[in-house]
């Protein structure tokens, strides 16, 4: 190359972006470009899910200046406590009770939505999402206002009909109740709109070919619809099972986890050990197995529905 | 129908022009009152403004002192020249974002809402200044002028730790849990006589939630989960002859023949209560009894603060019963100010506190100084019931008394709770959940308080030894 074609080719060169001019790998640049979203985000997840395993193996009392290492004798130790134990199995009622009746009855109001013509589709669809938009300490407030025994709307409501008004906190059973009644209440609505989004994409063509045969309705549901709309439904579940772990407002505000420890799931029980008793190292441990569960729930029904 | 929409509205205008007269009356109390706090506060041989440009956040609970205090504000920061702000949370919002910022060494807030029960945890944490550097400092304070012999000793004792003699906080408001206030026209009208014992108490409840001449139930008071709402109970598990723990021994004693009896009572009183009475917090039972819904509430005196001026009327006080040994025992509870470990400008905070527990600042809050204006105070018993303005606002020879035998009745050693350990949260947090499964009935007393022993034991062997006298 002559010097004259060496210069012209330096000049053009310097007249390209930077980057076209290092020498750099395409998977290597594509590293690049993501390495601040993936530091920001693992800062974000990996710091503190390290440092609440760093506490769980520690005695960590907030007020105490020293904090001593226990290993894994703090997991051993909260796992055979009864108090985990009855927590556990009101995180299963709960969420287990619950997320399958919100399934159920949003699959159901799905159904009834896409039933309904393109005029009063829109304006049920929007009635039906407003208890979904409120925040759930709104939402904790409110309904202990109407649950309230001497000014609350529901009881007024209920003995105008000249029924007698139930005590919703004050039995283990009804205030499991009442606090399911809440959550199916605002969150069923996510169910319906995930549902809703899976019966419209069900191709026409299988339901006019079932009617063409002379399917009745509850088989074309059964065989046809349900199949469709399994990996929504699937969807809806995995959504709802991992808000539903992590409640803790509504509950708190409206029965405090009581009567007693009733309706204390493992998330208000996790609460409880960190701002009642202080003890970071039990609350860490605690919320260190709510997240196996959570994932071993989650990854578990994505291998029963087979999502891949 | 435009009768009525007319009347409604002409009713309307007349109640937003007299609240906006009644607004004007406010104000100029709150003047008035602004500047007596600072013309008291200039007596104080001290310089308000040596730290004047900082800037303090203190972190406030939602409470009667809180609304009183943030009117005299502005007074503070021109006498100061600083810059006062008050974060206001409800109680266990507040808390909560104490302890992460203690935990975390934020230094977010200067000085905080501090309570006595948690108070040996402050302690215990190195979380808080100890005030008696600030109180000894001639720059900062005028002792004369600040009169700590206006607090009781007790009082004082209770905030106080360790070997040094820290003290943890600066009391503004004390009351003893566990008195009766009860509705007199509702017990002339059924012809009760006001209960000298603890099942003349039951009977009374009984007889008023069974009675067809009036609607309000028998009797209320603090029973949920919150560790802090078994103060009422606490009084009575102690005037029954009851202990929490056994100090030497590290272990749990609320399970015995007494405590069982005492929380078997307690249960019995609250049925003749709200349905929903595993519920009642503070707030629920401050509203129950103010509100006219029952008749009586075993509560503090300290509740009158947010009452309305009818229910006050009808309502006398009875001090806390003697147990059926004719034991008399209080549980105390006191809200106070105290200074962050981590603040950046703790000598300033304290400038505060002074101006805030003043004499004649706690005598402001001690009274109604003002329509519809809350009460919360009597921390300065020495100087507020001397004064002419307590005179004359008012308050019932009832209320007074069952207030100063009530705290006379706080013991020391050992405290009504177990609040001379860092684990006091910690074990009346298993007594709340017994006290609201027996409550509730959930459980019996008898197992409820069984169940909560084997919990407490395990924090009791947790007592650190310099907690152990």
């Amino acid at each position: 190359m002559s010097h004259e074609q060496k210069a012209a080719k330096s000049e053009t060169s310097s007249r390209e972006p930077l980057l076209n001019r290092l020498d750099i790998s395409k998977d290597l640049l594509k590293w690049v470009f993501l390495l601040p979203s993936v530091a920001l985000l693992a800062f974000l997840t990996l710091y503190p899910f390290l440092q609440g395993i760093w506490m769980s193996a520690h005695d960590w009392p907030f007020a105490a200046p020293d904090h001593n290492w226990v290993g894994v004798s703090q997991y051993v130790e909260i796992l055979s406590s009864d108090r985990f134990q009855n927590s556990l199995w009101r995180t299963v009622i709960f969420t287990g009770g619950g997320v399958t009746f919100q399934l159920v009855l949003g699959i159901a109001l799905a159904v009834y939505l896409k039933s309904l013509t393109e005029t009063w589709r829109p304006i049920v669809r929007t009635i039906f999402i407003i208890p979904m938009v409120m925040t759930p300490v709104a939402t904790g407030l409110v309904w202990r206002m109407m649950l309230d025994g001497q000014v609350g709307i529901l009881n007024v409501m209920i003995e105008s009909l000249g029924f007698s008004a139930p005590a919703w906190t004050s039995s283990s059973g009804m205030a499991m109740f009442t606090i399911l009644m809440i959550d199916t209440w605002q969150w069923t609505p996510l169910v319906v709109l995930i549902v809703f989004a899976g019966l419209l994409s069900v191709p026409q063509q299988l339901y006019e070919a079932a009617r063409v045969d002379g399917a009745p309705s509850w088989a074309i549901f059964w065989h046809i619809t349900l199949p469709q709309i399994k990996y929504f439904v699937a969807i809806a579940a995995v959504f709802r099972l991992m808000e539903s772990f992590r409640t803790f407002d509504y509950i708190w505000l409206v029965t405090e986890g009581g009567p007693g420890t009733a309706t204390e799931i493992l998330n208000v029980f996790v609460y409880r050990l960190a701002f009642v008793n202080l003890d970071g190292g039990a609350a860490a441990t605690v919320g260190i197995i709510l997240l196996v569960i959570t994932i071993a729930v989650t990854m578990s029904l994505f291998k029963v529905v087979d999502i891949q | 129908m435009l009768k009525a929409v007319g009347a409604s509205t002409t009713i309307g205008l007349a109640g937003c022009i007299a609240d906006d007269a009644g607004d004007e009356d406010d104000q100029d109390s709150i003047d008035e009152w602004g500047d007596r706090l600072v013309s008291h506060a200039e007596e104080a041989d001290i310089d308000w403004q040596q730290f004047e440009g900082e800037t303090l956040v203190f972190g406030m609970n939602e409470h009667a002192f809180t609304d009183l205090m943030e009117n005299f504000i502005p007074h503070f920061e021109e006498l100061t020249g600083m810059d006062l702000e008050f974060q206001t949370f409800p109680e266990d919002e507040l808390w909560q974002r104490v302890v992460l910022d203690l935990e975390n060494q934020s230094g977010n807030f200067d000085g905080f809402f501090t309570g006595l029960w948690p108070s040996a945890d402050y302690y215990h944490g190195e979380w808080v200044k100890d005030l008696n550097e600030y109180l000894e400092d001639p720059e900062l304070t005028d002792q004369e002028w600040f009169a700590m012999d206006d607090f009781s000793d007790g009082i004082i004792d209770s905030l106080t730790y360790g070997e040094e003699e820290a003290l943890v906080g600066m009391p503004f408001g004390v009351e003893a849990y566990g008195a009766i206030a009860y509705d007199e026209p509702t017990f002339d009208e059924l012809g009760i006589d006001p209960p000298e014992t603890y099942e003349e108490l039951v009977e009374a409840a009984r007889t008023i939630d069974e009675s067809d001449e009036t609607d309000r139930m028998g009797i209320a008071s603090r029973a949920s989960t919150d560790p802090l709402s078994t103060a009422n109970w606490a009084t009575m598990f102690r005037s029954y002859g009851a202990e929490w723990i056994d100090y030497e021994e590290r272990e749990a004693r609320l399970d015995s023949e007494e405590g069982v009896e005492s929380l078997e009572v307690f249960s019995e009183l609250m049925s003749y209560g709200p349905d929903d009475i595993g519920n009642f917090d503070w707030y629920r039972s401050n509203l129950a009894m103010g509100e006219g819904d029952v008749a009586m509430a075993l509560h503090t005196p300290s509740a009158i603060g947010v009452w309305d001026d009818e229910q006050l009327e009808r309502t006398e006080w009875i001090p806390p019963l003697p147990g059926p040994d004719g034991e008399q025992i209080a549980a105390p509870w006191t809200w106070s100010l105290g200074i962050s470990e981590y603040s950046r400008n703790p000598e300033a905070a304290w400038l505060f506190i002074q101006f805030s527990i003043s004499r004649e600042a706690n005598l402001l809050s001690s009274i109604r100084a003002w329509e519809g204006a809350e009460s919360y105070g009597w921390a300065r018993e020495g100087y507020v019931f001397d004064q002419d303005e307590w005179e004359e606002h008012g308050i019932k020879d009832s209320w007074v008394e069952a207030h100063t035998q009530g705290l006379d009745m706080v013991p020391s050693n050992p405290p009504a709770v177990p609040l001379d350990t860092p684990q006091n949260m910690d074990i009346m947090s298993e007594a709340a959940l017994a006290m609201n499964s027996a409550v509730t009935g959930e459980s019996s007393p008898e197992e409820a308080l069984s169940s909560a022993a084997s919990e407490i034991t395990e924090y009791a062997q947790d007592i650190p030894e310099e907690y152990i006298e």
